[in-house]
């Protein structure tokens, strides 16, 4: 329900509900003689004698709890600084469809909130996102499993360990100058095939069959837009897009290039790893 | 019509629209990030050069009962039968009050004087929220004030006024870790630099890029500009931190702690010459909900040991007198011990301030285990932020009006340093902090504070005690203040400035006129 919404005497009153519910492996036990002895309690200003049942009800007739989960959907889909006016009008559409999840993503995914120009680009790739989107992007056939774990724990994410009840803050938290390194070694290491520290990974880019599996392949300037259209979802600035193609071009021109000339191999390599260690693709 | 385009497109109705002068690079008149408010591009850094803080977050809410221990008080053995330490067993400080056994290292300093014991230290109302807490200890706020700067942070934006639009040659503010600390965070921008180990730090960062470009004025623009700065000041940072910990000299064996390893580093980057005012480390653990004897006497020997070896290797470097350490943990734990052998997350609790210019010794009043607050925990005797702003003002050098901005409010000072005030505050209520320049020619420039609502009298005198001139007097709220006395018209000679109070609190200082 969110810090504010509730008292510690919320809490202690609502734990009584729970007394005698017990854990044994996947099921869990209840045991009527440990069930508290008291008439009734009184949880959010209401007074009953609560069962497990009316309970849980009663938390999602509170308005805030609605709201809460809408705030969580918001900051993970739209922006990270959640719009309570907005995030209002989902805890409505909520609660009117019984909390059912269906319903409030269709509103959220259609509204005019999900689409605003000026938030496309706006959210922090979490690490997951990166380490994953950043392979999909590059086709990696067989990813290095044991590195993607391991560099999914140096970027603060080991998926269903978060690190503590409050779960991933996400957005800036994600990023220290540590962090924001480490993301730049990995992606490195899909083109090296070696890790930040020298250690061989399962997979390495093949630049050449990697760029003719795009149609603009033999075209400098077309294929910088594919691979920009593919890898960024913040719009590029032009110095940054034209700093990509000379990075692409190393010394030659557009008229020049193709992936039949020596060392385009390098190039290419060159040139994804300055795209994938701009600022912007941490950006999606 | 908008349900149906897809982000792609829309983003590419961006990159239109950024070519054009709604988004456009002319349309934003030359500032990336945010301004600096004109009050602050005035002010001049305060810090004096060379001074380092090293901070040592303890991570999960430190048990204070059983680091300092009230060993022969009954009531401590009442409310812990199974946990509490006899003295037997324990360290003896002084007033009754002992060591955790573990804190073998950490004693043989306070034998030297090296180590200030702050007893019962917290703030009105706290919070046992481990996240909450740590936020108020890191932003310096009340229980019930939201702060999303850190202390830290805020320092250091009075220190480097120019941040984020030119950063220093050093880095600002170094975290061993990985996610940076509320600490070093600022509206302006993030202080800190943080790595786990300085040549690593220095490949990994080795081919990102940064460019000056501006940002879009957009949302994500903002986020942009934000990733901008993270990866100019790793690039920035990253060579410095290099070179600075390959210069460090080597000089003893640590440890094979983390936090030895944390504190190995610093100490390596000092002597190697890096000029930054703030370290933090970390070393968690302390949330001892159970089993906690063997567990929590653990971290303090890994903490005594480690400190008590840096102190050494700075020692050894003639480097000591330049950097102190302290510790703080979110909270203290329950006085009473809980049903598994552990304790639940509490209230005021001791911090340490080491190095060679503190005063030493046990600070403040035992822990009064009859007395507590409503929960049946300790209540505090001083707040945080005093052990904070005596930090900035008598370790760092900042003065009294910069200091009580950093916390929106003065706190008096605890006698921690050699150069800290004497006595505990209860007997002061007013501060006479400096009179510039002295021996003066016709301005002063005075600052004072006033730690309660008095009527306060500021006034030169001669060596008789007779008033030559009157300065200031009127009622004052309490606040740091800072006034301009013009004393052309007194003759030449020695004098006495001095601020005093309706109940004969005074503090006096000598001037000459020239």
């Amino acid at each position: 329900m969110g810090i504010g919404n509730y008292t510690e005497t919320d809490i202690k009153q609502a734990a009584k509900v729970f007394s005698g519910w017990q854990v044994s492996g996947l099921n869990a036990n209840f045991v009527a003689s440990r069930w508290y002895t008291e008439a009734n309690v009184t949880v959010f200003g209401k007074t009953a004698k609560f069962d497990i049942n009316t309970l849980v009800d009663h938390i999602f007739d509170q308005k805030a709890t609605a709201q809460f989960i809408c705030r969580k959907l918001y900051q993970e889909f739209v922006y990270y600084k959640p719009d309570e006016v907005f995030i209002t009008k989902m805890a409505t559409v909520f609660r009117a469809n019984n909390y059912e999840m269906k319903p409030l993503l269709k509103f959220l995914f259609t509204s005019d909130e999900f689409y605003k120009v000026e938030i496309i680009g706006s959210k922090i790739k979490s690490p997951t996102e990166l380490l994953v989107g950043s392979a999909k992007l590059l086709q990696v056939k067989t990813p290095d499993l044991n590195n993607f774990y391991e560099l999914s724990r140096t970027l603060q994410m080991q998926l269903f360990q978060p690190p503590n009840v409050a779960g991933w803050p996400g957005q800036r938290e994600w990023i220290s100058s540590t962090t924001y390194s480490y993301r730049g070694g990995f992606t490195d290491s899909l083109l090296t095939g070696k890790r930040y520290n020298g250690v061989a990974v399962t997979s390495k880019l093949d630049p050449i069959s990697f760029a003719r599996s795009f149609s603009t392949a033999e075209k400098a300037n077309e294929f910088v837009d594919e691979l920009v259209g593919l890898a960024l979802r913040f719009p590029l600035s032009d110095t940054r897009r034209k700093f990509l193609l000379d990075t692409l071009l190393d010394g030659t021109i557009v008229a020049n290039y193709n992936t039949f000339t020596a060392n385009t191999d390098t190039r290419i390599n060159k040139f994804l790893k300055a795209l994938m260690r701009l600022p912007e693709y941490q950006l999606c | 019509m908008k349900k149906n385009v897809s982000r792609k497109q829309f983003l590419q109705q961006m990159a239109l629209i950024s070519g054009g002068a709604a988004w456009g690079m002319g349309s934003i008149s030359g500032k990336a990030f945010a301004q600096l408010p004109a009050s602050m591009a005035s002010m001049v850094a305060g810090a004096e050069q060379g001074k380092a803080l090293v901070i040592i977050q303890l991570s999960g809410g430190n048990d204070g009962l059983n680091t300092v221990i009230p060993a022969e008080d009954d009531q401590y053995f009442v409310k812990r039968p199974d946990i509490g330490i006899k003295k037997d067993a324990a360290i003896p400080l002084k007033n009754g009050m002992y060591l955790n056994p573990a804190m073998t290292a950490i004693k043989k300093m306070y034998d030297q004087g090296k180590v200030s014991v702050l007893q019962n230290i917290g703030y009105a109302n706290p919070n046992r929220s481990h996240f909450r807490a740590t936020d108020i200890w890191n932003t310096g706020s009340d229980a019930n004030t939201v702060w999303d700067e850190g202390w830290a942070g805020r320092y250091l934006s009075l220190k480097y006024p120019q941040f984020p639009m030119n950063l220093p040659n050093h880095p600002m503010a170094i975290q061993l870790g990985s996610v940076e600390s509320l600490l070093f965070q600022s509206d302006l921008g993030r202080f800190g630099t943080v790595f786990e180990d300085p040549n690593l730090f220095f490949q990994l960062v080795n081919g990102s890029t940064a460019d000056s470009d501006l940002p879009p004025a957009t949302l994500a623009g903002e986020e942009l500009g934000f990733l901008k700065q993270i990866a100019t000041s790793s690039i920035q940072y990253s060579k410095v931190i290099q070179d600075c910990a390959n210069k460090g000299k080597i000089n003893l064996t640590y440890p094979s702690t983390n936090l030895a390893r944390q504190l190995q580093i610093v100490s390596k980057l000092i002597s190697g010459g890096i000029q930054t005012p703030i370290f933090l480390t970390t070393i968690g653990g302390f949330d001892t909900h159970a089993n906690q004897l063997t567990q929590h006497a653990n971290l303090w020997k890994t903490i005594s040991e480690a400190v008590a070896a840096f102190q050494a290797d700075l020692e050894n470097m003639n480097l000591a007198d330049a950097v102190s350490v302290v510790t703080f943990s979110e909270f203290g734990r329950r006085v009473n011990q809980n049903g598994t052998l552990g304790t639940d997350h509490g209230t005021a609790a001791p911090m340490f301030v080491i190095g060679k210019t503190v005063r030493g010794g046990l600070i403040g009043e035992n822990p009064n285990l009859k007395i507590l607050d409503a929960n049946g925990d300790l209540k505090f005797n001083y707040d945080y932020r005093q052990v904070y702003s005596t930090i900035i003002r008598d370790h760092l050098g900042v003065d009294a009006v910069k200091t009580q901005q950093i916390f929106n409010q003065a706190f008096e000072r605890l006698p921690i340093y050699q150069n800290s005030p004497e006595q505990l505050p209860e007997f002061t209520s007013l501060e006479l902090v400096t009179s510039v320049p002295n021996p003066v020619i016709d301005f002063a420039l005075i600052q004072y504070s006033v730690f309660e609502k008095m009527i306060v009298k500021l006034a030169v005198y001669d060596l008789q005690g007779q008033e030559i001139q009157l300065i200031y007097q009127g009622n004052r709220e309490p606040g740091s203040y800072q006034l301009t006395a013009d004393l052309a018209r007194i003759s030449a000679g020695f004098y006495i400035i001095s601020l005093s109070g309706p109940n004969g609190q005074r503090q006096s200082r000598r001037m000459i006129k020239q």
